[in-house]
């Protein structure tokens, strides 16, 4: 650019010029006033090069599909103003507004003790010697005091293993989620939180399951349950399969791919976006999480589907 | 640069790069990221040319990686919004890597200028560039007259302006 387009210009004369944009943007202008927006421009090359600038600002509002600014705008400050409040260090006052107040509040997640990036996992000592591993993208709190041990998963997936019987501690442990509580009694358990649902995998020990609203029952090792606030929605097997990820990997026996490819996407950044027409492909295998671009271009070895990346971020799985 | 300022700023990346690398990590919760951040921050520093004073190095740099973590989580939500708005669309809709790029530039630009703007500037200003709603009817459902709208309607104008090229 040249120096004298990089020139400022005389906030009078933009005033002016915003004038003439501020008329035609209801609805246009008519003859007499396009004639006049014509005379103006001609009187000063200022006049024009201002016209010129708010021209070109008017390109950028129109670069994009109305919907599309409309879809992105609409998540404005959501996110950034947890992570601002994060960044600034400023203490949230979360007061007596209650239980279901605090689980809806957006930065909650933000202010967990202890969270994992996309791609990212973490393995815990408590300091009762219990272990806590987390999955990718996940949060919680840990809360330990002299009555309770207690550890609220925010979101995303842990997987727990109490403390040896030998190291005795009278403290109940407590796993909270947004569909109830879990007391562990010697227990190894998975616990995966989904929109409002609590999955479970017990794979050791027994599990006292507290929904927030309905009776609370007792689960036995070996078994799996998903329950939300209002009790339990279905029951099964537990399986070491789905806790794969804290050896670093993914197993999948016979799993349509749109699942196995929703689960991968756990695991890394960005957008996943596998087409219908082959999201029902069965897979199998065993696949490594350290490398999720690898896992990709694997499955075109074994699958008829092909990988497109738009972006490092934005992939798009689709039929050969 | 004269030599002295040169061993001042390699005394400030020696004392400072490692704290702040840790803290941008605390923040970002990303290895990559955070250095990738740290190594700017000293950049914008370089290019500013202001070296702050003794005692202020601490200060002056967190004061540089704020700014640039507010820019970096504006630019991954609206990049991850705006690949999500796209991931609805069937294939042959989608647009090509460049037209992405530039939208993404655009879209940035219009945020940072709805951030310039004072709440009924900006909601005046949605409703007419994104909602293709007349002066009247914007009236009608802020409560106000048609000229407080063309009145908010400038002072929008003027934000963006500000945005795009400065005072």
């Amino acid at each position: 650019m040249t120096a004298s387009a990089e020139r400022p210009i005389a906030a009078a004369v933009v005033e002016q010029a915003s004038y003439w944009l501020m008329l035609q943007w209801d609805g246009g202008l008519n003859a007499e006033q396009r004639q006049a927006l014509q005379h103006w421009q001609e009187a000063d090359p200022e006049h024009r090069r201002a016209w010129a600038r708010l021209q070109h600002l008017q390109g950028t509002l129109q670069v994009a599909p109305q919907q599309t600014v409309r879809q992105v705008l609409s998540r404005r400050g959501q996110t950034s103003r947890r992570e601002l409040i994060k960044l600034l260090g400023l203490a949230l006052m979360v007061g007596s507004t209650g239980y279901v107040a605090q689980q809806r509040l957006p930065w909650r997640e933000a202010l967990a003790d202890q969270r994992t990036a996309p791609g990212e996992r973490r393995q815990l000592q408590l300091p009762d010697q219990s272990l806590l591993d987390l999955n990718s993208d996940s949060a919680v709190n840990i809360r330990f005091d002299q009555h309770q041990r207690r550890i609220q998963l925010v979101s995303g997936e842990l997987l727990l293993t109490s403390a040896l019987p030998s190291v005795r501690d009278p403290r109940p442990l407590l796993v909270e989620t947004l569909a109830g509580e879990l007391e562990a009694l010697g227990a190894r358990v998975a616990v995966r939180q989904r929109e409002a649902v609590s999955q479970l995998d017990l794979f050791q020990g027994e599990l006292d399951v507290r929904p927030w609203e309905a009776t609370p029952l007792r689960l036995s090792a070996g078994s799996a349950l998903a329950f939300s606030a209002s009790g339990p929605l279905a029951s099964g097997n537990a399986d070491l399969r789905r806790v794969a990820w804290q050896q670093g990997k993914l197993i999948a026996e016979q799993q349509p791919i749109g699942d196995f490819l929703a689960e991968l996407a756990r695991h890394r950044r960005g957008v996943i976006h596998c087409d219908p027409d082959v999201a029902a492909l069965p897979l199998s295998g065993v696949f490594p999480l350290a490398d999720t671009d690898r896992v990709l271009s694997t499955l075109t070895d074994v699958l008829p589907v092909r990988i497109h990346y738009y972006t490092r971020y934005w992939v798009r799985v689709t039929a050969v | 640069m004269p030599n002295t300022s040169q061993q001042q700023l390699s005394g400030l990346y020696s004392d400072h790069h490692g704290w702040l690398q840790r803290w941008l990590r605390a923040r970002l919760g990303d290895r990559e990221q955070a250095a990738d951040i740290a190594q700017d921050t000293f950049v914008r520093l370089l290019v500013s040319q202001r070296l702050p004073s003794v005692g202020e190095g601490r200060r002056f740099l967190l004061q540089i990686a704020r700014h640039l973590v507010v820019d970096h989580w504006r630019r991954q939500r609206i990049e991850q919004a705006y690949l999500e708005s796209l991931a609805q669309l069937p294939a042959p809709e989608t647009p090509s890597p460049e037209t992405r790029m530039l939208i993404i530039e655009s879209l940035l630009q219009v945020d940072a200028m709805l951030d310039a703007m004072p709440e009924r500037v900006r909601s005046a200003f949605v409703m007419s560039q994104f909602e293709g709603l007349s002066y009247a009817q914007i009236a009608a459902r802020l409560g106000v007259s048609v000229s407080a709208v063309q009145k908010y309607m400038l002072r929008a104008i003027g934000a963006c302006y500000q945005v795009v090229y400065g005072s």
